[in-house]
């Protein structure tokens, strides 16, 4: 599992708010095909970094500098419409409010069309194929599509969110507690189709979550963030079994029933 | 964490005053004018260079002068010196808007708090007797009052202040409702601490923020709702120096005597800014959540 | 939502039912002795007692104010002590002229409020902010009838650029004479193909139309910012991002349409508002419509013609205020499909 090429690796990554840094992460690889668990408190960073993955750190007013490379290529290098391409069609990204997530003044299907047709589709009749194949997959109707955000239940709109990036076919997949808001049989529910992504579909998963047992059970590797540092880093039952740093150390004896991760 | 990032910054009154004004300096722009128009209120005797002419004094042999060094703004039809009457005007329409946001916190607060506090029978009158005020635009009611009343600048203050109380009973009766719901209130009526006592300790400070920001908003709309009525002659009268009236009055000479018009009007012009700025800086200072708009 | 309709338009009766009783109030009883002011100063007793008795105020009040509904809604809305006609057919007559005005108004203000909303909400805090948010600020400060004077002076007396009184030429009456349907000048010459009337009706429109805009560019520039700036922080918004959307889309299409509702709130209320404006606005120039009805009134003492504006306008308002609740309700689907 170590030998994996990384899709994304990142250095000398700073994140700041005008003169105040809130996030140095010397170095962080994601390997292709793997599931990388980022774990930390709220507020510790993990959210931040994602946003400056997709390069909108600066819609919140952050300055990000460093290098966040992507099969190679400096994303931070890159203009506004080259990054405009590597979102969504490369990269997608799932958020804790699913329902929240979608406009809702706009089917979701509308939303999903768009998207698609934005990153490649030829057609609307294309479009809404894929949508709809799309959301097969997650294993859910297709007439979802029809349907306004408000309609949807909180694991419905995630699927629908996590079908969107498998329609876009998009290789990396950012997860932003993703299961944070959803209830325990939805939660095991998301977490076997993230885990499928990865096996079926080949993508490579950023799993942010401030929940150790969930990333215990799903994720390949584990950094551990606090105050917008990585404290530690490693295969997820070397982190997990024995914890190095004090924090994490914490972290584990916190949240009662981490095993080692299955693997 | 995004948020937290943000939230990191002072809590403090003054900290909080500071950054706000960092982030809006127009607040202290608008601070500042009104600061200005208060002091020229205030003195006004010393500021006017002429200051017999704010009222009854008539110089016929100087009507219509056009501005220069001895009469900085002109000289009106009556050969009254435009500007001590337009810094006299300072004493005017922002005293008729002092007195109607008084009148009108005094009527609508007591009977927003009974309508919010008590609920039930008291409440849906109230709100529907406001509904009905707040179905008319606020100039055209406190106008459809003013014109069946004696034009003075007593009626329009009673006619504005008639149009304006349903707001703040309903702004009021918002916050008293919610607060009266939360548990502590709940507590203190079911261990029989009298209403008056839960009212004052309260429900009171709970509803006073989101009060002065939208006071502080109103001014401006007061100012330019008296301005208009005394332009259209329902509001004070001869030789008070009223802009709304100067404006009117000037209208006759106007394609020819620009600064009869021209210089009152800019003075509501800038009170209405200078209350609008400070207002919008208050309610970023104060209520962060915004205050419902109009 | 059949319900919600229901409950709304119930509501609206209830404030119309509402509106009519104050406008009674201010008609029979602010002034006092309502007699004395409709007979004039100059009057015996016994005439006093025969315009009270005329006017029904020697009845109890409850059966005043049912003679009153039932006046009101019957159309019989008093007569003008001004111009000797029936108010309402007053009322109906000029109408049409204000409603155009404000229209087009409303039309300047979504056209720029709108869009220079957004590009404050787009880059907040840059010069560019800074000068629509100051610009807002006079729109909302204006003092309307002053503006008139101004501009009056400006493009007419000094620049003669524009016309400044009356909605179109007269001249062109003998020349090319307007068929009227709607009494809106603009539409009726856009109907029948009357260009020549539509130029100069246009080129009259220009200023008052720009002064009665003033206001509502301010409250639509400032609700959109607002409601822009609120919108971008929320979850959907770095969603549509994420998913690579450019940033125009990003604010002209999705976060535009989740403001729109406040906005098409926000202009039923500054229509009406307007509407009242005119009262400052078209005596300036000379507009033949509610407005310069309504100062001729009030300068005319003329009651029955000022409380039947009042309570016109009033009932406009009330009308267009649930108009817009249904159609927002309509708009959003979290409440049209509850």
């Amino acid at each position: 599992m170590s030998a994996r090429e990384p899709i994304l690796s990142i250095a000398d990554l700073s994140i700041a708010f005008g003169p105040r840094i809130v996030v140095t992460i010397d170095a962080l690889e994601l390997g292709s095909g793997e599931i990388l668990g980022v774990a930390g408190e709220s507020g510790s960073g993990k959210s931040m970094t994602a946003l400056a993955i997709l390069g909108l750190a600066g819609t919140v007013g952050a300055t990000v500098r460093g290098r966040i490379a992507f099969e190679g290529r400096d994303l931070l290098e890159l203009s506004d419409r080259e990054l405009r391409d590597v979102r969504g069609r490369r990269m997608a990204m799932i958020f804790q409010n699913p329902v929240s997530s979608f406009n809702p003044v706009f089917r979701v299907g509308d939303v999903f069309v768009r998207a698609l047709l934005l990153h490649g589709a030829r057609s609307k009749a294309e479009a809404r194929e894929r949508a709809a194949a799309g959301l097969r997959r997650v294993l859910l109707s297709p007439d979802l599509l029809e349907r306004y955000p408000h309609q949807l239940s909180g694991g419905q709109a995630q699927r629908v969110a996590i079908a969107l990036a498998l329609a876009l076919r998009s290789e990396v997949l950012l997860a932003d507690e993703p299961t944070s808001a959803l209830d325990v049989t939805v939660q095991a529910e998301i977490l076997q189709l993230v885990r499928s992504l990865r096996d079926e579909a080949g993508m490579s998963v950023l799993f942010i979550s401030h929940d150790l047992a969930v990333i215990s059970e799903l994720c390949d590797r584990i950094v551990v963030m606090r105050s917008g540092v990585v404290v530690e880093q490693g295969p997820a039952s070397a982190v997990l079994g024995a914890p190095e740093h004090e924090y994490t150390k914490a972290l584990v004896t916190a949240v009662p029933k981490v095993g080692v991760a299955d693997d | 964490m995004i948020e937290d990032a943000f939230a990191r910054g002072g809590t403090r009154p003054l900290a909080q005053a500071g950054l706000a004004i960092r982030r809006n300096p127009l607040i202290a722009v608008g601070g500042a004018l009104a600061l200005l128009i208060v002091v020229v209120a205030i003195l006004a005797p010393a500021i006017a260079t002429h200051p017999g002419d704010a009222y009854t004094a008539a110089h016929p042999t100087q009507t219509l002068l056009a501005p220069s060094s001895e009469h900085w703004f002109g000289t009106d039809q009556l050969g009254r010196d435009v500007y001590s009457r337009v810094v006299y005007g300072a004493r005017v329409s922002p005293l008729i808007a002092f007195l109607v946001l008084v009148i009108a916190c005094l009527v609508g607060i007591p009977l927003g708090i009974a309508a919010g506090y008590f609920g039930g029978v008291i409440d849906d009158v109230l709100m529907r007797i406001t509904d009905v005020f707040l179905a008319f635009p606020a100039l055209l009611l406190a106008l459809a009052f003013a014109a069946v009343l004696k034009p003075s600048a007593g009626n329009t203050t009673l006619a504005i202040a008639l149009t304006w109380w349903p707001w703040y009973t309903r702004l009021i009766r918002g916050q008293a409702a919610s607060v009266a719901g939360r548990q502590y209130v709940e507590a203190a009526k079911a261990l029989g601490v009298p209403h008056r006592r839960i009212l004052f300790k309260h429900i009171l400070p709970n509803s006073i923020t989101p009060l002065i920001v939208q006071v502080s908003l109103d001014v401006s709309a007061v100012i330019l709702t008296a301005s208009a009525l005394s332009f259209l002659g329902l509001g004070a009268q001869d030789p008070t120096p009223d802009w709304g009236l100067m404006v009117s009055q000037g209208q006759s000479y106007f394609t020819t005597q620009w600064w009869l018009v021209t210089f009152p009007g800019a003075a509501i012009l800038l009170t209405a800014v200078a209350f609008n700025l400070l207002g919008d800086g208050l309610r970023d200072v104060l209520d962060p959540r915004r205050v419902p708009n109009r | 939502m059949t319900k919600y309709v229901a409950r709304r338009v119930a509501l609206a009766i209830l404030v119309v039912a509402g509106v009519v009783v104050l406008t009674f109030v201010i008609a029979r009883v602010v002034p006092g002795d309502p007699a004395a002011s409709w007979a004039g100063p100059h009057v015996s007793r016994a005439e006093l007692a025969r315009v009270r008795h005329d006017l029904g105020l020697d009845l109890p009040l409850p059966e005043q104010i049912g003679r009153y509904f039932a006046g009101v809604a019957g159309g019989d809305w008093g007569t003008s002590i001004h111009t000797h006609q029936p108010v309402l057919s007053d009322l109906m007559d000029r109408a049409p002229a204000s409603i155009e005005l404000v229209t087009v108004a409303m039309l300047i203000a979504l056209v720029v409020g709108i869009p220079l909303g957004l590009i404050s909400a787009k880059w907040p805090g840059r010069a560019s902010d800074g000068i629509i948010r100051v610009a807002a600020v006079l729109g909302v400060s204006m003092p309307a009838f002053w503006l008139a004077l101004i501009l009056q002076l400006l493009f007419f007396q000094r620049l003669h650029l524009l016309p400044v009184a009356g909605q179109y030429d007269p001249n062109l009456d003998y020349t090319h004479p307007l068929t009227q349907y709607t009494r809106m000048v603009v539409v009726d010459a856009l109907i029948t193909g009357n260009w020549i009337v539509l130029r100069s009706a246009i080129a009259h429109l220009i200023l008052p139309a720009l002064v009665i805009a003033s206001y509502p560019v301010g409250v639509i520039t400032r609700m959109v910012r607002a409601s822009v700036l609120d919108t971008v922080g929320e979850d959907h918004v770095r969603m549509v991002r994420a998913l690579g959307f450019p940033e125009r889309s990003v604010f002209g299409r999705f976060a535009l349409k989740l403001s729109l509702n406040p906005v098409i709130a926000v202009v039923a209320l500054v229509f009406a508002y307007s509407l009242a404006n005119t009262f400052l606005v078209e005596a300036v120039f000379d507009w033949p419509g509610l407005g310069s009805y309504a100062a001729n009134a009030i300068s005319a003492l003329d009651t029955p013609a000022i409380v039947g504006v009042t309570l016109f306008i009033a009932v406009v308002y009330v009308v267009l205020n649930l108009a817009v609740d249904l159609v927002q309700a309509y708009l959003d689907p979290r409440i049209r499909l509850r």
